[in-house]
């Protein structure tokens, strides 16, 4: 086999680094921090029994834990292996070496396959000690392990395929993850927003064929399904077509390699965006005001040059018409609520709708914030700007602003809708006070912190996975201390309350006391934010030449 | 206007610099000469307070790298030797945002732009989008670039490197015109023939050292042991050649075989110059069609000093 040496040169080169063996300890170190919590202790007064169900329960969420950590890890341990080579310039003469297509693509897959595996592999201690609480059979594990694995593969050859056919590593990341997400959450998704329901003591066989995440929950929860049919036997499908999925898609980067260049030129945002554009204002041409042809960029006159470029150049501030888009934006959300008609009643829906937007602003926000300096780093002009007389608060100011003003309509989202259904009566007004304080800290620090982020990283997929790290990682803390916007989407989910009781969840509470409760948790959050978010800028002007690259 | 005392820059177990001193004054072109790896960048991105001196100092404008890098950025446009171009900008919004990082606003910015690209021959690319433009252009650009804000110092790393004939020419008579305009300009390159002409000065560096530093005179002078003249009769260059020998001066004396009538002569370096071969080859009554002398050039010398022939 021809690519074996791709693969080896590959393999050795994770093993050489470091940050392999760092990357290895903070992927168990998650888990037994997540896990150690739940395990029992042992003896005084607990039956074999209680002990059996908490082991089974450990299983059940460090196997969700684990599928959720591979969405993040495996798409990134493949996404830059092809569009670093393009970047470099290196693919032409990786094309015109011996190896051919095939043997590049499977090369650099499975060196990186291997390491996601390995990882997998390092949990199996922890495993078998879950068999001495009982609880857990050794089938289970084996099958939660072949879901895992395979769900591995698919990860890393959506990666390899995405990369292959993407320009920017950033892109292949952010279509990665929303393939996977919705292939994770897809199914919840859907029924959250009651488009199908599942009658009590059957199994929703779409959803665990189709999500690796479902495919568990129903392997393990057997007991809260009446079983009318075995669904255990069925276990195999969705780890099946991950299997083959994760093939094709390498197989089919294969074929696509010696065409890429060409490819992601067709595919890239930027193209897409440009369309978007002159769809959007074809069809609002009422709004026209002068010829789309001579619609000029505005110029960078005397403001913040930083805020210009990331205004008027970068992808998302390529947008000619951007607030025309925006509305178009608009529309789709007021034709969606068409569609969701008889959902618009029941608060679940508007909750989970609030929540999902409150991830995606975080998670967006995160990625174009940990890009922004990477990416003029890769391309060398950070060096450029290096010796400029540029200081540290124009640069950061004129990132944030920028950012915020590119991704300010998806930032009001939310409160639009929130606002309209107060209007209509189904949120309590209070909601969208609760979200006035939670969305803005939190997407300003998600933005400053991940602007930070990526000053310390050499490249952009770094930069993104570490930025994400820290998200996750927030995102425990309104468990450990009262600060629920570290956790957007889960604030969010909380602070929608319907007009009628406010405060449904914690329904032992009286309702003021709920009210002024969340209100001083939330303010108490938002102030902590901004906190937080002076501390790392301060770090960042501190070492700020030293970051883009300056000696002094 | 740059000065450099013992510079020395250390990656690791690599002394990239060793003890680098030199000085270059108000209105020189500097050439900086060696070969790949010999620390030339190392120095400029010194200059250019993107690197931190391991020992030693280095002034440019009178202002120390160490501490005073925010006036020295002021003062200098530093061409890297290799640099991206912003994807989607144009060649005016890519000169505007620089301006603007310098803080040229309003009417001078305009000004001053229209100025730069007029400089620089780019003029008539200023709608181009910045990545469509040829290796060549983009050096321009990048000259361009450096010229906004009027700095006293150009710091250029190979500005012609990958550049055709042509456009290293009109690299070199760019560079000609900043001369006259008064700047202070440190250039390195491999192509000697490009920096004779150029430059006044000439620094030769080779693994962190510098071998020579001084005009160009000085070095040719240096490095030359005999003069060599070609001279060109009329008939019976044979004879000439014959009757050349005789001369004390004259150590060697060839007819050159592929070119009709030439007499090679090598005189030696005690002769105030070639001018008595023709005083002698006319007593002679031979017919002296020319006679010229044979430059040393730049190349020539930067071989022998790299060779450590020069003491
Ligand atoms: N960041 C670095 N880390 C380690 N070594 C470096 C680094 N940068 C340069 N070097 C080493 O320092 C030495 C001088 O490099 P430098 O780039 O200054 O050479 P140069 O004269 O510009 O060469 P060229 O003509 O090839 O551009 C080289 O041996 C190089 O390998
Ligand atoms: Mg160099």
């Amino acid at each position: 086999m021809t690519g074996f040496p791709i693969f080896v040169r590959e393999l050795v080169a994770y093993a050489r680094r470091p940050r392999t063996y760092v990357f290895q300890s903070v992927f168990l170190a998650l888990l037994v921090l997540v896990l150690i919590p739940l395990w029992p202790p042992s003896g005084q007064g607990r039956s074999g029994a209680e002990i059996a169900e908490t082991g089974g329960l450990i299983f059940q969420f460090g196997g969700y834990l684990q599928v959720i950590l591979l969405a993040l890890l495996a798409p990134a341990t493949t996404a830059n292996a092809i569009t670093l080579e393009k970047d470099k310039k290196t693919l032409d003469v990786l094309l015109l070496s011996d190896a051919g297509p095939f043997a590049i693509v499977w090369g650099k897959f499975l060196s990186r396959l291997f390491n996601l595996a390995f990882l997998l592999f390092l949990t199996v201690p922890l495993l078998f000690a879950l068999l001495t609480l009982g609880g857990v059979g050794a089938k289970a594990i084996g099958v939660q392990f072949a879901i895992l694995l395979a769900f591995a593969v698919f990860g890393a050859g959506i990666g390899v395929l995405l990369s292959t056919i993407l320009h920017k590593t950033s892109s292949v990341l952010m279509v990665g993850y929303g393939i996977l997400a919705a292939i994770l959450g897809g199914p919840g998704l859907v029924e959250q927003l009651g488009l199908y329901s599942v009658p009590p003591g059957q199994y929703a066989l779409g959803a665990a064929y189709a999500s690796p995440l479902y495919d568990m929950i129903y392997l393990f929860r057997t007991s809260s399904f009446v079983a009318t049919e075995s669904f255990p036997l069925h276990w195999w499908v969705c780890p099946a077509w991950c299997l083959a999925g994760g093939l094709v898609c390498v197989t089919v980067a294969g074929f696509l390699l010696p065409y890429a260049t060409s490819i992601d030129r067709i595919l890239s945002f930027r193209t897409v965006f440009e369309r978007f554009d002159a769809m959007t204002e074809r069809a609002l041409g009422i709004f026209r005001r002068k010829a789309p042809e001579g619609a000029p960029r505005p110029t960078v006159g005397t403001g913040n040059p930083i805020y210009w470029k990331e205004t008027s150049i970068n992808t998302i501030g390529r947008f000619r018409y951007w607030w025309r888009a925006n509305l178009a934006l608009l529309a789709f959300m007021g034709i969606s609520y068409l569609a969701f008609k008889p959902m618009l009643g029941k608060i679940e829906f508007h909750k989970v709708t609030v929540a999902v937007l409150g991830g995606l602003i975080m998670l967006l926000l995160t990625v174009i914030a940990a890009t922004t300096v990477s990416s003029e780093r890769e391309d060398s002009s950070l060096i450029l700007l290096a010796t400029t007389p540029v200081e540290c608060a124009t640069y950061v100011k004129g990132k944030v602003a920028g950012i915020l003003r590119n991704t300010m309509f998806l930032i009001a989202l939310p409160f639009v809708h929130v606002a309209i259904f107060i209007g209509v009566g189904v949120i309590h007004p209070a909601s969208f006070f609760l979200l006035m304080f939670a969305i803005p800290a939190a997407a300003a620090t998600a933005v400053i912190q991940a602007i930070f982020v990526s000053l310390l990283f050499p490249t952009t997929l770094r930069a993104i996975m570490a930025a994400i790290l820290i998200l996750v990682l927030e995102s425990a803390l309104p468990l450990i201390c009262c600060l629920p916007s570290f956790n957007l989407p889960m604030s969010c989910y909380f602070f929608v309350e319907p007009v009628g009781g406010l405060g449904q969840a914690f329904a032992a509470t009286s309702q003021g006391n709920y009210l002024v409760a969340m209100g001083l948790a939330v303010v108490f959050s938002a102030l902590t934010q901004i906190g937080f978010s002076v501390v790392i800028y301060s770090l960042i002007s501190s070492g700020f030449d030293r970051y883009i690259g300056r000696a002094a | 206007m740059i000065e450099t005392r013992y510079l020395t820059k250390v990656y690791k177990d690599l002394v990239a610099l060793d003890k680098l001193s030199l000085t270059i004054d108000q209105g020189d072109i500097y050439g900086f000469i060696g070969p790949n790896g010999a620390g030339k960048t190392t120095t400029i991105r010194i200059l250019a307070t993107l690197l931190r001196p391991t020992s030693g100092q280095a002034f440019v404008c009178g202002y120390s790298v160490n501490g005073q890098a925010k006036h020295i950025r002021r003062k200098i446009g530093y061409v890297p030797d290799e640099f991206g171009v912003y994807e989607d900008m144009s060649v005016t919004e890519y000169l505007e945002f620089f301006a603007s990082l310098y803080e040229i606003t309003g009417k001078d910015r305009k000004r001053v732009i229209r100025d730069v690209l007029e400089l620089t021959d780019l003029s008539y690319k200023k709608t181009a989008e910045v990545d469509s433009l040829s290796r060549g252009m983009r050096q321009r650009l990048a000259l361009a670039r450096v010229l906004i804000h009027d700095p006293d110092v150009l710091l250029l790393d190979e500005p012609a490197s990958g550049l055709d004939p042509r456009a290293r020419i009109e690299i070199r008579e760019l560079l000609k015109e900043l001369r006259n305009m008064g700047k202070t300009i440190l250039i390195s390159s491999h192509i000697l023939s490009e920096l004779s002409e150029l430059c006044n000065k000439v620094g030769i560096i080779e693994s962190g050292k510098l071998l020579f530093t001084g005009t160009v005179t000085e070095i040719l002078s240096k490095v030359r042991s005999n003069e060599i003249a070609l001279v060109q009769v009329r008939e019976a260059p044979e004879r000439a050649a014959a009757a050349l020998l005789e001369h004390d001066l004259v150590i060697r004396a060839e007819v050159l075989a592929d070119r009709e009538g030439w007499i090679e002569v090598e005189v030696d370096k005690g002769a105030d110059d070639v001018s008595f071969v023709t005083r002698l080859l006319i007593e002679r009554s031979f017919a002296v069609l020319s006679i010229r002398e044979q430059e040393i050039d730049l190349e020539e010398a930067f071989m022998q000093v790299t060779k450590g022939q020069v003491a």
